[in-house]
């Protein structure tokens, strides 16, 4: 049984979100008050939490920034519709994914089934016991036991962080395109205007920092995609 | 009420014309020749001594000496003289003025002195007898009444003039610098006020005054702090209705998605549920989105934008959409030119069109979207035309169509699904841009619809972009 906590004040949603997640297969927990709620979820009992932005209070982002503070643990966010700044910064904190509120509860069951397999270690990884990692230069990948490390240094990467380095690395020295790392990363098509992959993208950068040799490790293709660049390649531009 | 600026400003007044007329009368009795000096300038024995003087000089000199010795005492004293002798001649050959010869004459005649004032000049002539019996009349002209000042130099009055012109600017210079300064301050404020700076106060500015700007100033503040509270207050009720109409509706998609589970094969009055829930969604959204854009108390972010990209996305988008319905959108020309702006909200009013067009736009047609640059000069504006092939807008209702929930009629509103806010969105986020937007039917039907935004000159469109963008599914 998955478990999943849902932290929001309104109690009835709750309830009626509970149900229709238990014919899914999980069983939902609710809090409504959310440093609580960040408790029992650092408390290691769950396996992805769902956290409202709106709570009476406090924001969701600081809940969600004591949360990644400390732990990788999936987090979904739910955030007001058409409000591109939350879903960014939500993004930007480490969220996994977002929903906007009001949602189809089959979105929300899709969007949680296709985080938690993310987050599962690779089936391939575990299946070949002691497998040669993905390597490109210095950063490499054990996909069996979900670790990234850089030039010998462990990082630490969100789970969409870790699918999407997976992708460009086994791609590295072609793009990859935006639509073909959602889909990948996170299990969904790209909605317009959606820039969830370009956020999630900046994040690894930021936590690979530059090359050994100063350039840039991820290129950006305006509108097109991604690609990790291979040392002594040239350049796109 | 006879107090507060009224009494100040005729204080001011008062105190200033009194400062002037004390200088001027101080200047002019510093710097002006004194009566004395004048009245013995113009003695019998002056004109005595003048007179024989002009004689022992027609003996030595004749009468070019007597021009000469004239011009100096003109020149000295401002005394207009003249010489005549006993038949009335002028012996230094200067014109005689009518007065003149008619007041020498009589002083000829009594042999004493004569006088006559006419107008702004008196003459006086005085007679002498000189040795050999010869009779001559030096006769003086001198300006009295207004002309008077004639008598000073011209440094004199020059200067007396730049006394009277500094004490008067001197003092109304305080009193408009006490008029105007206060009007400044109030002037900034209210124009920061209306930029939608909420906490600019002014009273504290107006140091220990208690008149009427000082009491404009309290008056302004709590105007200022009023407007502050009923902003903050309707930003809290939009926030509050966006999310108390909101959560009724999430738990209605929940409990949607459990009635399907239970419905078993009979979802169509679900799907209908559904599609209302989700029209009932997006008029909230869309009705939180116009009071934000019409409070307008934080203008738009004016960040670079590269509408071309911007413009193409939104198309690529709504092609897709429109696909499915056998309707297609196209790019037909476009430009380099970038504005400055929100990229956001730029992006929903050119997709709101867009939306629009295809909506309306006949079974198999395509919504032509054009873009171009209009450069006058320094500043340059760019337009977007959105045009559909449907049944146009009847000319009357042209000027109506961007007015909320405005519907042309019942007809060409059945069934496209719209709430009527798209287009005032749009049109609100244009005219928050600086830009406007208008409506025509195109000569062979349809709607135009042309947004026309100003650039900046030296915006550029946007860094070139690394590789070209995808190309367009045509």
């Amino acid at each position: 049984m998955t478990r999943v906590l849902l932290v929001d004040d309104d109690v009835e949603l709750a309830e009626l979100v509970g149900e229709y997640l238990a014919r899914e297969g999980f069983v939902l927990d609710a809090e409504g008050d959310g440093p609580r709620g960040v408790d029992r979820v650092l408390a290691g009992d769950y396996q992805l939490a769902v956290l409202d932005v709106m709570l009476p209070g406090v924001s969701g982002f600081d809940l969600l920034r004591s949360i990644r503070a400390t732990s990788r643990i999936p987090v979904l966010m739910l955030t007001a519709r058409g409000d591109d700044v939350d879903r960014i910064v939500g993004l930007e904190l480490g969220a996994d994914d977002y929903l906007s509120k009001p949602f189809n509860p089959r979105e929300l069951v899709a969007r949680i089934r296709a985080i938690l397999r993310r987050a599962q270690p690779d089936p391939r990884g575990s299946g070949e016991r002691g497998a040669a990692p993905l390597t490109v230069d210095d950063v490499a990948m054990d996909l069996g036991r979900r670790v990234v490390r850089l030039a010998g240094t462990a990082i630490e990467l969100t789970a969409v962080e870790f699918a999407l380095l997976e992708l460009l690395l086994r791609a590295a020295g072609s793009v990859v395109r935006r639509e073909d790392l959602a889909r990948g990363a996170l299990g969904r098509s790209l909605m317009p205007f959606d820039r969830s992959i370009d956020v999630h993208v900046s994040r690894v950068r930021k936590k690979l920092g530059p090359r050994a040799d100063g350039g840039e490790r991820i290129a950006t293709l305006r509108a097109v995609g991604y690609l990790y660049t291979r040392p002594g390649a040239p350049s796109p531009r | 009420m006879v107090r507060g600026i009224l009494l100040k400003i005729l204080l001011w007044f008062s105190v200033s014309l009194v400062l002037v007329a004390l200088a001027l009368e101080l200047s002019i009795t510093a710097t002006s020749v004194s009566a004395e000096v004048r009245v013995h300038r113009f003695s019998d024995n002056a004109l005595t001594a003048r007179a024989r003087e002009a004689v022992a000089i027609l003996d030595r000199d004749g009468p070019p000496g007597v021009a000469r010795y004239l011009d100096t005492l003109e020149r000295t004293t401002r005394i207009h003289a003249m010489f005549l002798g006993a038949d009335g001649r002028e012996m230094s050959g200067r014109a005689v003025l009518p007065t003149a010869a008619v007041v020498a004459a009589r002083a000829l005649e009594s042999g004493q002195t004569e006088m006559e004032a006419v107008g702004q000049t008196a003459v006086k002539a005085r007679a002498v007898t000189v040795s050999g019996g010869r009779r001559y009349v030096f006769v003086a002209a001198l300006p009295i009444g207004l002309m008077r000042v004639l008598h000073d130099a011209p440094s004199a009055q020059v200067l007396r003039l730049l006394v009277v012109c500094l004490t008067a600017a001197a003092t109304c210079y305080g009193l408009a610098r006490y008029v105007a300064r206060p009007l400044t301050t109030l002037r900034a404020a209210t124009h920061d006020l209306a930029r939608g700076n909420l906490a600019v106060r002014v009273a504290p500015t107006m140091g220990r005054r208690t008149d009427e700007f000082a009491e404009l100033a309290r008056d302004f503040d709590r105007m200022a702090e009023r407007l502050g509270g009923l902003v903050t207050a309707e930003r809290r009720l939009l926030r509050d209705i966006s999310h108390e109409l909101r959560s009724p509706l999430a738990r209605l998609y929940v409990a949607l998605g459990l009635a399907r589970h239970q419905a078993g094969d009979n979802q169509t009055a679900l799907d209908r549920i559904e599609r209302e829930a989700e029209r009932l969604n997006s008029l909230i959204g869309q009705l939180l989105m116009l009071a934000r854009l019409e409070s307008g108390t934080t203008g738009p972010a004016r960040e670079p934008v590269d509408l071309q990209r911007l413009v193409r996305e939104v198309a690529e988008d709504a092609d897709f959409e429109a696909r499915s319905r056998r309707r297609a959108v196209r790019v037909t020309e476009t430009c380099e030119d970038g504005v400055l702006g929100d990229r956001e909200l730029l992006r929903g009013a050119v997709e709101n069109v867009v939306r629009n067009a295809v909506r309306h736009t006949r079974e198999g047609t395509a919504v032509e979207i054009g873009m171009r640059g209009d450069q006058h000069g320094g500043a340059g504006r760019v337009r977007i035309w959105v045009r559909d092939h449907g049944a146009g807008v009847p000319e009357p209702a042209l000027p109506y169509i961007f007015e909320p929930f405005y519907r042309v009629d019942d007809s060409r509103e059945h069934g496209s699904g719209g709430v009527g806010l798209g287009l005032t969105i749009a049109h609100r986020t244009i005219r928050l841009h600086g830009g406007t937007v208008l409506a025509a039917n195109a000569p062979d039907g349809g709607l135009v619809v042309e947004i026309s935004l100003p650039t900046r000159p030296g915006v550029p469109s946007a860094p070139a972009p690394l590789a070209p963008p995808l190309p367009l599914p045509v």
